[in-house]
């Protein structure tokens, strides 16, 4: 924010410092190992009296001296442009704190370089002794400089008391400075194996060939053993952030971690085979493949380092994008493009239509591009964000470092979010927006026959669900179809009763729709005065997807003799919007998850959760419920897991925070889900469920109460939107406990409030699809309706009111008694009001 | 210049192994190769003074940043004046610098035609470098100049020791008085380099003072320098005393 930014597209994402960086650590760490291996070389070759020892010793200087003092010291230099030009304001920082550290340091370098100049150049005109002595003094030197750069590098990933103090010794003599230094100091004896082999392939005598490879041998197998002793010492060090996210967190590092493994087995395995006796051309051309695997092996531990820092430069403290933490608030309130001191100047006056693709890209190079390359070889963006259109990055960007916090958080407005969003998924991706999904005009059906006049019953029905969503792919299921259906049977009469004795009441599915069962009997609950059963259809119809599937419910007596019967919608949807972030199609017709959608979920799940989803659902479907419970399918789960709503919107909570129903609960539910007499009032998913975040925060917490898992991770970063603090939020079970009517309806009345949220209807008896009126005989969604679709709702959904009344209405409005009671009534005995006062 | 500064380091680099190569090579190689792999080490070394003086240029010029948005970001400081005094400034000082060393080098060998060639590189390049001193002068800002002509005391006494240590420079010089001439030589760079804080002070008055800066009084990091400062100092003496008695009685 204080600097200008370096424009990187192709080479971009920390390129130049990985290749910079991993290349220099190792002929720098060979720099100071080199130097020990080379002066006992020197002094092995006067006790042995070996001229072809020395002589080996001599033109090995020669090489080290090519190597270390010109590539090594200029990649040196070069790391410093490198991370001024990519990370000034990590570098400034640095400088502040450590200038007298390196001060030190380049002093030891100056020693450095006056030994090794004066060590090479007086191999013939200097007397043993003293030629010895320069040889340790440059090892001093080199082994001091390491120990100085090991204390500000180490600074780096664990600042320890620093972050609260400031004092150098605090950030020098930092947690991970010992075991690094152990680390660091045998891998540079390792170093002093590995390119000690080039040359020692290379003696012509044989008998000095193999002892000096030999002995290369045994400082390298030595060293690797060391490295990976004090390695593990070196990670067991780090404190529980950086700790966690090396072992736990990342599966960037478990790539990286794997690659150390393969190429320490390679280093091992070289340095053994070296130490047999072969021709001089073989084992020198062995000798550069195992300096290779030796690179392999130290570049992999850098960016385990470098990766274990993440999300920061310097932990805790600078953000990979130069972001100071510290600054986060400030600029999210007033604005990342204000705050950057050098911004183009016609983005300083805000963003409109005209520059929001200019303002993003401004943003990419500003928070992104330090990590993120434009079609390079590191971290590249488009291939990491092609699934996501505009508004599923802004998603992204907005949950991004929250849960997955291998990222920094976005900072900024969410105006700036948005344009990097839209910069992102249609500037770079070129992906325009996934429009809504279509859903098909379900039109009127036919309704069941009645005749007022003569009909001694009346079967009235309702979906237990106003929409039944579910969601299941070839790879998991997390809800499977299967709305429930259940139904009263009621005599005609001025006091009319509920039937029961000797009835039978059957269904039929509509032909042409798909599922299972699609014909049969509902089952008898007695106690309740209803029959009830699953109806596992799916909403499509001759292969075109239908989400109002519609069913024929006949009610029999003991002789078969139709009593009565009618028809009722029986919404089913598996349109849900995983895609929208998640990518892929629809599965068919517009609908569906498909399998592309399916797997990055596994992905993200297994990223996230550090679980082997993708790898088991190759052997079979995954059942969320088989660890989540969920009341909704009777599942109990296992383990301490939380419950699959608590979870899902959780998480998801995350993403969508600050959105209001339109752009957070159906961009993943149906957006069909709510229809009738409350959608036509405008009310939204939020009025009785909740914003976003406050709705999964009263799943959580009733999980929390039970001692769940994981669930404190995600309440400690879901901010409440409409309460203001998580304790005024009433915990609530999934299906269980859910909005509770009356909140608004207040004795039945026409309410005074919109919102039913936080009132949760405690007993699952007394929900709104079986919960019966004051006589308790006759249920509530008999006469108003599937919830989310009260009368009126869609022309299908109307079917039952316009068989028993002709009209789009709740049975018995408008004085329309006579549906059950034959005649008109006065009193409103089911329940207060009823339209007779 | 994000990309011109890091060729700098390549071009180092080539320079660096292209002299090794010279040296290592010298016998081996045929003269033209030979030429023009010394040529091409030096262009490289010149390439890297040039960017220096681009970058130390554009550091004190906050106000030509934002030309990174309208430009692209390759661009140099090419359109400032002061660039081209500057850089043959350094140059020219660098040339001087290094006629000394050849006329202590031959002092070493006892060879007195490296000497006279030595010191007359010496006092003719410094000749040179005051003209383009007063060139590079002349091209800072108005008022800059002003600075540096009395309106700025301490500026101006600065500049004006760094003249009269220059004067003693080529005093000693053109006496041939070789370790005179480095002392003087010595605390030319060090007032030139005082001059030079003026000039960035100056240059970054608008958008910078180091009164802004916080300070922290932590002095231990400083006595670790120090520490490391006097022990590394001692050593290397050491070191060169061994380095000079190894080549006691040789030329």
């Amino acid at each position: 924010m204080e600097y200008p930014i370096w424009h990187l597209t192709t080479l971009g994402g920390g390129f130049w410092i990985a290749l910079i960086a991993t290349v220099h650590v190792y002929v720098a760490h060979f720099a100071v190992g080199g130097g020990l291996f080379l002066v006992l070389t020197e002094q092995a070759a006067y006790r042995s009296n070996n001229v072809y020892l020395l002589d080996y010793a001599r033109k090995h200087t020669k090489f080290f001296l090519l190597l270390t003092m010109a590539f090594g010291a200029v990649s040196g230099v070069a790391i410093w442009f490198t991370i001024a030009l990519l990370a000034p304001q990590a570098t400034i920082t640095l400088i502040h704190q450590f200038v007298f550290g390196w001060a030190a340091e380049w002093v030891c370098f100056l020693g450095e370089i006056v030994a090794l100049i004066i060590y090479y150049y007086t191999w013939e005109t200097m007397n043993r002794r003293d030629h010895v002595i320069i040889g340790w003094l440059y090892f001093v030197f080199g082994w001091l400089s390491l120990f100085l750069i090991n204390g500000i590098i180490g600074f780096m990933l664990t600042p320890g008391d620093w972050v609260a103090t400031k004092n150098f010794w605090d950030g020098f003599f930092n947690p991970s400075f010992w075991p690094s230094l152990v680390f660091r100091t045998m891998f540079s004896a390792v170093c002093a194996g590995l390119f000690g082999f080039v040359t020692a392939t290379r003696i012509k005598d044989t008998d000095t060939r193999m002892a000096v490879v030999r002995a290369c041998s045994a400082w390298t197998i030595v060293g690797v053993l060391a490295v990976v002793a004090s390695g593990y010492w070196y990670v067991n060090a780090m404190p529980p952030g950086q700790f966690e996210m090396i072992t736990l967190k990342s599966h960037r590092v478990i790539g990286f971690m794997g690659w150390f493994w393969v190429f320490a087995g390679l280093t091992l395995l070289g340095g053994l085979v070296l130490a047999f006796r072969m021709p001089g051309v073989m084992s020198f051309w062995l000798a550069l493949i195992v300096l290779l695997a030796g690179q392999g092996l130290f570049g992999s531990f850098e960016f385990i380092r470098e990766a274990g820092r993440k999300p920061y430069l310097i932990w805790d403290t600078i953000y990979s994008n130069s972001i100071l933490k510290s600054h986060v608030p400030i600029i999210n309130q007033e604005g990342a493009i204000t705050r950057a001191k050098w911004a183009p100047p016609e983005l300083k006056k805000g963003i409109t239509d005209a520059n929001r693709m200019q303002a993003g890209e401004f943003l990419f190079q500003l928070e992104c591009a330090s990590c993120h390359s434009l079609g390079g070889p590191m971290n590249e963006i488009r291939k990491r964000t092609a699934m996501y259109d505009a508004n599923g990055l802004d998603a992204f960007l907005t949950g991004m470092g929250k849960l997955n916090i291998y990222m920094p958080v976005f900072v900024g407005t969410i105006e700036e979010r948005k344009a990097l969003a839209v910069y992102i998924a249609e500037g770079l991706n070129g992906k325009p927006v996934a429009g809504s999904p279509v859903i098909p005009e379900s039109g009127a059906v036919a309704p069941a026959s009645f005749d007022p006049d003569k009909a001694e019953h009346a079967l009235v029905a309702w979906a237990g669900q106003g929409m039944r969503f579910y969601a299941q792919t070839d790879k998991w299921t997390l809800l499977p179809p299967g709305n429930m259906i259940r139904a009263q049977l009621i005599l005609r009469d001025p006091l009319p009763e509920i039937v029961i004795p000797d009835v039978k009441v059957s269904y039929q599915v509509d032909p042409g729709f798909e599922g299972e069962d699609l014909a049969g009997s509902l089952d008898l609950h007695e106690d309740a005065g209803r029959f009830e059963g699953r109806l596992l259809v799916r909403p499509y119809r001759n292969g075109k997807f239908d989400p109002l599937p519609v069913a024929t419910l006949e009610a029999r007596n003991a002789n078969d003799e139709i009593l009565a019967a009618t028809r009722l919608a029986v919404p089913t949807s598996d349109q849900m919007g995983c895609r929208n972030c998640h990518g892929g199609d629809w599965a068919r017709d517009g609908s569906g998850i498909s399998t592309a959608t399916a797997d990055n979920i596994l992905a993200v799940h297994d990223r996230m959760n550090n679980t082997n989803h993708e790898e088991r659902a190759e052997k079979g479907v995954i059942l969320c419920v088989e660890c989540h419970d969920d009341p909704a399918q009777g599942a109990e789960g296992s383990g301490d897991n939380p419950n699959l709503s608590a979870a899902v919107h959780g998480v998801h909570a995350v993403f969508m925070a600050g959105r209001d129903a339109e752009d957070s609960c159906l961009m993943c539910h149906p957006r069909n889900t709510l229809r009738g007499r409350h959608d036509e009032a405008g009310l939204t998913c939020n009025n009785c469920h909740g914003m976003i975040e406050d709705h999964a925060i009263s799943l959580l917490k009733a999980e929390k109460a039970k001692g769940k898992k994981g669930v404190d991770r995600l309440l400690d970063i879901i901010i409440p939107r409409t309460m203001g603090t998580q304790e005024a939020i009433n915990p609530r079970s999934p299906w269980e406990n859910e909005p509770d009517c009356l909140a608004c309806h207040v004795d039945y009345e026409a309410p005074d409030t919109d919102v039913a949220f936080n009132k949760w209807e405690q007993d699952p008896e007394q929900l709104y699809s079986v919960r019966r009126d004051e006589m308790d005989a006759i249920n509530c969604a008999a006469c108003h309706g599937s919830p989310h679709a009260v009368y009126p709702a869609s022309d299908r959904d109307n079917v039952q009111p316009l068989q028993y009344m002709e009209a789009a209405q709740s049975l018995g409005a408008n004085k329309t008694c006579k549906v059950c009671h034959v005649e008109e009534m006065e009193d409103a005995a089911h329940h207060a009001g009823m339209g007779l006062e | 210049m994000g990309g011109w500064w890091l060729a700098v380091m390549a071009a180092l680099m080539f320079s660096y192994y292209g002299l090794y190569a010279y040296k290592f090579g010298y016998e081996s190689m045929g003269l033209i190769k030979r030429n023009a792999l010394y040529a091409a080490s030096l262009l490289g070394l010149l390439y890297v003074g040039f960017m220096l003086s681009n970058n130390m240029t554009l550091m004190v010029r906050p106000d030509v940043w934002p030309e990174y948005f309208s430009r692209g970001g390759s661009f140099l400081n090419t359109a400032d004046p002061v660039l081209y005094p500057r850089f043959l400034h350094f140059l020219v000082g660098a040339v001087a610098i290094g006629g000394l060393f050849i006329a202590f080098l031959g002092q070493n060998r006892g060879n007195d035609g490296f000497v006279n060639l030595g010191m007359t590189w010496f006092t003719r390049a410094t000749l040179v470098n005051l003209a383009i001193g007063l060139w590079f002068l002349i091209s800072l800002p108005r008022g800059m100049i002003l600075n540096f002509m009395g309106s700025n005391l301490p500026a101006t006494l600065t500049l004006v020791a760094s003249l009269l240590s220059a004067g003693m420079l080529l005093s000693a010089g053109f006496r041939k008085l070789r370790t005179q001439a480095a002392t003087w030589a010595v605390l030319t760079v060090f007032f030139m380099s005082c001059t030079r804080h003026w000039v960035r002070t100056f240059y970054l008055d608008p958008w910078f003072q180091i009164e802004s800066t916080p300070v922290t009084n932590q002095y231990g990091s400083l006595f670790l320098f120090l520490g490391f400062l006097m022990a590394g100092l001692a050593a290397i003496s050491y070191m060169l005393k061994l380095y000079f008695k190894s080549r006691e009685g040789r030329a």
